[in-house]
């Protein structure tokens, strides 16, 4: 009797099947990694920037633009980091997280010719990592349109993100109480990498647009002579190491700070956290010892 | 045995019948040319009438809501949907972004050409919402690169990979833009409407035909005037070169002047996910001193108003044309009968009764009406393979 009522019942639904993972294209090193830190395991990310090149000037071909089309969703920084983006054909699915960020203006030289008058190609700083504040700003976007894509998986992404925002509200009060004994004006730096990270600071960085590789010219030499006015013992920021010759170059008695501009991978993997910790610990080293930092 | 009667013999009235026509071939052929013509001229004309009138409307059924500046809305759908005539006055491509809250949206910039082709600038959106499928090739992914429609790649043996040239849009401009060389990467599955015979491409590469994004080696001494120290303006010279294709080498170099939301696009096609959002829409966009939201149906349902009007005057003029016809015909054989005295009367003298005679005469007219009929039905059927309704 009791196995007739038993066959007779409704049988019992189906597990759920598991979703695939969304597939998640990352057009940079940063939002990369933010898309991994979130998304766990209900993203793959792949990474679009090729290995050792430069998402600034990265230019993909038109085969590697259409690809696009097979994410689920495209994360990029924005902000114009992606110089390439301008002159794109792009899927719908494109998240540009700085989007909405409240952005700083850089100013560059600019030109003009034929019917069109003067232009300029100033802009935004695109640099917004630099300040773990934005970049959680960043992760809140992403993380909008990772539950928007994928609503079933929200509460991974909800407990993700609380901890993604604390470590990063952690690295900034760090960076904060290391560069609370930084001079506040007369700092320079070789490129606008930092521009972010300066502002929350409270800190004027006086961008002097030198490359660590190459020699200054005249105009530059001219730049870091006026910067140097004033100045007893002179800070410069730079993204990568200068060689001997452009330090011999700009003369001595400057003190050169060399921090991880946080676009590339340090070593092996791409990992935000521990290279901004390392900026940390050469922040710290250069503000609170008397020895000129390297 | 019996041996068969001349009527017999000769296949009663309709083989008399039939026989005198082929005798007399070359008139009979002109009466039934005439009188099929006479036929199938309203036939087709009807067909063809309905035939664009229903595409004209299937077309605007398919493209609910189109935005654009305010001032000829016939102007603007017809540039919308159609892409042979640009706007007189565009919109800027912000107005893509607004539109996007109320549906699918997307812009589109007309008025450039390739060959004489019309060269439309939009989004992936575009072929998305029209459901265009891409059957060689890629859909374009950088600036420079182009689709082109079924019937087009066709008539004109594009295949990928082929280079064409935008055409020059001013003689006169030396100092606009120049032609740019574009590359076909894909070719676009047939739909049988108007996205069959065109170039599509992303807008930025029609902002790049316009000059508002342009390719060229960064300033040096020899290609721009000299700047004060610390001058933040460089004014190039006539030395810098212009980029004129645009290829994997020359791509990096192409930069846009101006922001995205303020260049131009014709008009902004938008498909509202719902009634509700398409209300809303049309709404919003009432109260705009500058932009219009067109509803094409309503657009092409006034002119197939005038359409109407204009084809009951045709009806009347057809109706004149088959009367005039069927009394020429009516004449000719009231003519041919008085000139067939003769032979009619040597018939009678043979032994036929005057219905015989009759019956010949009547079996002519029905031998000749049926070839008339045969032959429009003909001509009618092929006009509707041509108008593409069988």
């Amino acid at each position: 009797m009791i196995l007739s009522v038993l066959a007779c019942a409704d049988p019992p639904p189906p597990p759920p099947q598991p979703t695939a993972p969304l597939e998640v294209h990352a057009l940079s090193r940063p939002v990369g990694w933010l898309a991994e830190q979130l998304g766990g395991p209900d993203v793959v990310v792949t990474q679009v920037l090729p290995d050792g090149q430069d998402a600034a000037t990265w230019q993909p071909s038109g085969d590697v633009v259409a690809s696009l089309d097979r994410a689920d969703l495209v994360v990029a920084n924005g902000a114009g980091f992606e110089g390439w983006l301008e002159t794109a054909t792009l899927p719908d699915t494109l998240v540009s997280t700085a989007e909405g960020l409240a952005l700083r203006t850089i100013e560059a030289r600019t030109h003009s010719h034929g019917s069109g008058g003067a232009h300029s190609h100033q802009g935004h700083d695109p640099h917004t990592w630099s300040d773990p504040a934005l970049l959680a700003q960043q992760g809140a976007a992403l993380h909008r349109a990772l539950v928007a894509r994928d609503p079933e998986h929200q509460p991974g992404y909800d407990a993700r993100l609380a901890q993604l925002q604390e470590q990063l509200d952690a690295l900034g009060i760090a960076l904060d109480q290391a560069l609370a004994v930084a001079p506040d004006r007369g700092m320079g730096s070789n490129h606008p990498s930092f521009g972010y990270l300066a502002r929350r600071a409270g800190i004027e960085l006086i961008e002097l647009d030198l490359d660590p590789e190459r020699p200054p010219g005249p105009q530059a030499l001219a730049r870091v002579g006026a910067w140097r006015q004033d100045q007893e013992e002179p800070v410069l920021w730079w993204e990568a190491a200068p060689v001997a010759e452009v330090q011999q170059a700009l003369g001595s008695g400057i003190v050169h700070l060399v921090l991880d501009p946080l676009e590339q991978p340090s070593g092996g993997s791409y990992d935000y956290l521990a290279q901004a910790r390392g900026n940390l610990v050469r922040l710290r080293e250069a503000f609170t010892t008397p020895q000129a930092p390297r | 045995m019996r041996r068969p009667t001349l009527r017999e013999r000769l296949g009663g009235p309709l083989g008399l019948a039939g026989r005198y026509l082929l005798h007399h071939r070359g008139r009979a052929g002109i009466q039934v040319l005439g009188s099929s013509v006479a036929l199938a001229l309203p036939a087709i004309t009807l067909l063809a009438n309905a035939t664009i009138e229903d595409r004209l409307l299937a077309r605007a059924q398919a493209s609910p809501i189109v935005l654009g500046h305010v001032g000829n809305t016939f102007d603007l759908t017809m540039s919308a949907l159609y892409f042979r005539t640009a706007v007189r006055d565009p919109i800027p491509h912000g107005v893509v972004d607004r539109a996007s809250a109320y549906g699918l949206a997307a812009p589109l910039h007309v008025g450039h050409s390739v060959g004489g082709v019309p060269l439309v600038g939009t989004s992936l959106a575009y072929l998305e919402a029209r459901g265009l499928q891409i059957a060689q090739g890629r859909r374009p992914g950088v600036l420079g690169e182009v689709v082109a429609g079924a019937a087009l790649a066709e008539a004109s043996g594009l295949s990928i990979g082929d280079r064409v040239r935008t055409d020059l849009t001013n003689l006169y401009d030396l100092a606009g833009s120049y032609p740019l060389i574009l590359t076909v990467v894909g070719i676009l599955s047939p739909t049988g409407g108007p996205d069959d015979r065109v170039y599509f491409s992303d807008v930025k590469t029609t902002w790049a035909v316009d000059g508002h994004l342009h390719g060229h080696a960064a300033l040096t001494e020899a290609t721009a005037f000299p700047a004060e120290e610390g001058a933040r303006h460089l004014q190039a010279t006539a030395a810098l070169f212009l980029e004129q294709q645009i290829t994997p080498e020359t791509l990096a170099s192409f930069h846009l002047h101006g922001e995205t939301h303020a260049l131009p696009a014709s008009a902004v096609l938008v498909f509202p996910t719902d009634a509700r959002a398409r209300d809303q829409l049309l709404g919003d966009f009432a109260l705009e001193p500058l932009y219009q939201a067109v509803q094409p149906t309503d657009v092409i349902r006034t002119v197939l108003g005038i359409v109407a009007q204009v084809r009951g005057a045709l009806l009347v003029y057809l109706g004149l044309v088959i009367t005039t016809t069927t009394l020429f015909l009516g004449l000719t054989l009231t003519l041919s009968l008085r000139l067939r005295r003769a032979e009619l009367e040597l018939l009678r003298r043979l032994g036929s009764s005057r219905l015989a005679v009759a019956e010949v005469i009547g079996a002519e007219i029905v031998l000749i009406l049926g070839g008339a009929v045969a032959l429009s039905g003909g001509l009618t059927l092929l006009a509707a393979l041509l108008l593409g309704v069988v």
